[in-house]
């Protein structure tokens, strides 16, 4: 009885402390998530007063997501998230356990290293993005004219180009982040203790072995962190495909086809989501968060089943 | 072998350096280039000067006179010729501060003729033009070629030797010089009739040609451009980016202390409630938040774009993990000691964390600092509270790119971020690994 009068007090200390915090997330982030969730079953009729267009929405029952999954569009656009993903999420794995392995030795100047390759982290991915467009653009940029010195031609250049221009971006956004990763890796590799390395070493095993055996069973953690937040970002994704997309062909990139249509090679979901909200199409943008939702809860179970078993 | 191995890690993370900030230092030289020469691979200024391109007719009929006057400064030219009736004629901009006009059937001879540069009358010389014989073209001032009914003398003025002319059809021709007046000349004779075009090569000094390629000037058309108020927008995102900060720092604090160091009713329930929100796509919040911000009259001010993201959770992860570092003997001994619950929280908890807030303060800073697709949606088009991302994605759709004056308004946005991260880079990488506080 007593430590329930603690315990209550406590809780009432404690909810004062979260007021402000639970406030703010209950007006601006739950609220939101079941106000989204009440309007992807509604929709706004044509003749509908645009300055008040949710309070004349109509219920239409699962019609929006019946049309989302109905539409090719849809599943090209999760498809370009499949594949944006897939390029992204074990090429910034991979690039920021090598510049972890790399730092973590003990070099003179690892702080300057480490510092420059946070420093992209920092900027906006907007401004980020234009420059690479700059660099990008065909025969008078960086990379091209770099690419035809190596007798490489790309029609289009590499962002005008259908096949090219997803990956493209995809590796832009992976150069630019691979900081964050470089200090998850190194934070988990400095807590690997000397003396396993020692034994392998006596045991005789090769840099590779010891990689492959000691150093990447550890960071297992952060690789699974890493998944999970690269799903996430290639369901986010939105600015960077805004900012670097071929405009020559409006927001989806260059044209490709796509079963009858012609979409846009680098539609990712969260750019159509976004073409979805622009129209004023509230509840199926709504809808479409759902269904995204949806995937990313299922991606992050599979994660956390591939963790449990491993453990 | 210790060496060695070092010695290619270093190529390795020089290479790998290089390539991580090469956006930066391209956006620096781009943001220099002179309007026009951002798509044109071309970065040592070269000795040799290539002017434009003119053309002659040579056995034409008419006289013509090509006016051209240079003035980097001008916004529009006109010319007023007596052959042409004092009337005065808008000269067309050629780019670079070139301004050129054309007139054709001119008799010969001896006729007046002035500039008017924004208003402001110029006259050259003696104000006089001498149109010659049948078939002559005139480019007063500063380039004087003539042709006949086969030939055409080049006239060029240089400071320096020596200059050529390339014709058309690549013939070459160096030209004599400099007269007392710093002409260079040349002849060309035995051309069939027709239509010709050449440019002058000229040598310069170093410096002649680095201004051809570079300029300061697209930092200060950027700073001072009226329908992008540049300096407006980079207060806006300040103002925005620093209070959007503080106020998670203050929310996420009060937050992670208590779910690091009280126990309460339904703290874990509310805790993977609040880590759940983490793993939704954010792109769901933003239509009814978009909702709530129009409701609550919020469009176009500073709080509908940073107030819903300071209930920010891994902000709140990030100081609860720090937070139950702190030894629990001390908020025990504060108690002995007669501390209230705000007194324990101020003046231990807080102080203690001090790193991590820090760190939690810098990461939302940059992140409102580049935040786009919010404050995209929450300003309209003509709001004067558009931040940096806003303006320059704007900046972008307004005009014809002009991808100069872009990157120096990138400059704007990427500098200050920039230099906030050297001088706090220690709690960008350190707090993030940080061990947390020993007792």
């Amino acid at each position: 009885m007593k430590f329930d009068k603690v315990k209550l007090r406590e809780s009432v200390v404690s909810y004062l402390f979260l007021a402000p915090f639970l406030t703010v997330f209950v007006v601006f982030l739950g609220y939101p998530a079941l106000y989204s969730l009440y309007i992807s079953f509604r929709t706004a009729p044509f003749s509908a007063d645009w300055y008040n267009v949710f309070g004349s929405m109509q219920y239409v029952g699962l019609a929006n997501y019946r049309e989302l999954l109905a539409d090719n569009r849809f599943w090209w656009s999760l498809f370009c998230t499949f594949i944006y993903g897939l390029v992204t999420i074990p090429s910034s794995i991979a690039l920021g356990l090598g510049l972890a392995i790399l730092l973590n030795n003990k070099l003179k100047g690892r702080n300057f290293f480490r510092t420059v390759f946070y420093l992209p982290n920092v900027l906006d991915l907007y401004v980020v993005g234009t420059i690479w467009v700059l660099m990008l653009s065909p025969n008078y940029g960086l990379v091209d004219v770099l690419l035809s010195k190596l007798h490489i031609h790309i029609s289009g250049g590499l962002l005008g180009n259908p096949w090219t221009a997803l990956p493209t971006i995809g590796l832009v956004v992976v150069l630019k982040g691979a900081g964050f990763g470089m200090i998850l890796f190194l934070s988990a590799i400095q807590n690997i203790p000397e003396s396993v390395y020692e034994a392998a070493e006596i045991d005789g095993a090769t840099a590779w072995q010891k990689l492959r055996y000691i150093t990447i069973p550890l960071v297992k953690p952060v690789i699974l962190f890493m998944i999970i937040t690269g799903t996430m970002n290639a369901l986010n994704a939105f600015t960077e495909v805004y900012a670097m997309a071929s405009t020559k062909y409006g927001y989806g990139g260059p044209f490709i086809k796509f079963g009858n249509e012609s979409v846009g090679a680098t539609s990712l979901s969260g750019l159509y989501l976004y073409l979805i909200f622009e129209r004023g199409e509230y509840g199926k943008a709504a809808a479409f968060s759902y269904l995204l939702m949806i995937f990313a809860l299922i991606i992050s179970f599979i994660n956390q089943r591939f963790l449990r078993t491993e453990k | 072998m210790r060496s060695l191995k070092d010695f290619f890690v270093y190529i390795l993370l020089s290479v790998g350096a290089m390539l991580s900030i090469l956006p930066i230092i391209w956006m620096l030289v781009i943001a220099c280039k002179q309007q026009g020469q951002a798509l044109r691979f071309e970065f040592l200024p070269s000795t040799i000067g290539i002017s434009q391109p003119y053309s002659i007719k040579v056995g034409g009929k008419y006289n013509t006179v090509i006016f051209e006057y240079v003035n980097e400064d001008a916004q529009t030219v006109f010319v007023k010729a007596e052959f042409a009736g004092d009337k005065e004629v808008e000269m067309l901009s050629e780019g670079q501060g070139i301004f050129t006009a054309r007139f054709e059937g001119i008799t010969a001879g001896q006729y007046r003729y002035s500039f008017l540069v924004d208003g402001e009358e110029v006259v050259e010389g003696n104000g006089l033009i001498k149109v010659e014989g049948e078939y002559s073209y005139n480019h007063p001032p500063r380039n004087g070629t003539t042709a006949t009914e086969s030939s055409i003398t080049f006239r060029f003025r240089s400071s320096r030797s020596p200059v050529k002319a390339i014709l058309s059809t690549g013939q070459q021709i160096d030209l004599a010089g400099p007269d007392a007046a710093g002409y260079f000349t040349a002849q060309l004779n035995d051309l069939p009739a027709g239509d010709y075009s050449y440019r002058f090569e000229y040598a310069r000094s170093w410096t002649e040609g680095l201004a051809e390629l570079y300029t300061y000037k697209n930092f200060v058309a950027v700073l001072f451009n009226k329908d992008f108020p540049f300096l407006k927008f980079f207060l806006n995102s300040l103002i925005v980016a620093t209070l959007a900060a503080i106020f998670t720092v203050a929310l996420c604090t009060a937050g992670g202390y208590v779910f690091a160091k009280k126990n309460f009713y339904g703290k874990e329930v509310l805790f993977y409630i609040l880590l759940a929100t983490m793993l939704v796509p954010g792109l769901i919040f933003m239509v009814p938040q978009f909702v709530i911000v129009t409701k609550l009259g919020w469009i176009n001010t500073y709080a509908g774009m940073f107030v819903p993201h300071i209930a920010n959770v891994f902000g709140l992860y990030l100081l609860r993990q720090y937070m139950e570092t702190i030894p629990d003997s001390l908020f025990e001994a504060a108690r002995i000691d007669g501390a209230t619950e705000w007194q324990q929280f101020s003046v231990i908890a807080v102080p203690l964390s001090m790193p991590i807030m820090v760190t939690l303060f810098l990461l939302v800073f940059v992140g409102q600092w580049s935040n786009f697709l919010w404050q995209y949606i929450t300003n309209t088009p003509d709001s004067p509270l558009r931040t940096l991302p806003v303006g320059l994605a704007l900046f972008k759709g307004q005009y014809d790119i002009r991808w100069e004056q872009m990157m120096a308004g990138a400059c704007f946005s990427v500098i200050p971020i920039t230099i906030l991260f050297l001088l706090a880079q220690r709690f960008f990488i350190e707090g993030m690994t940080s061990g947390g506080v020993k007792e």
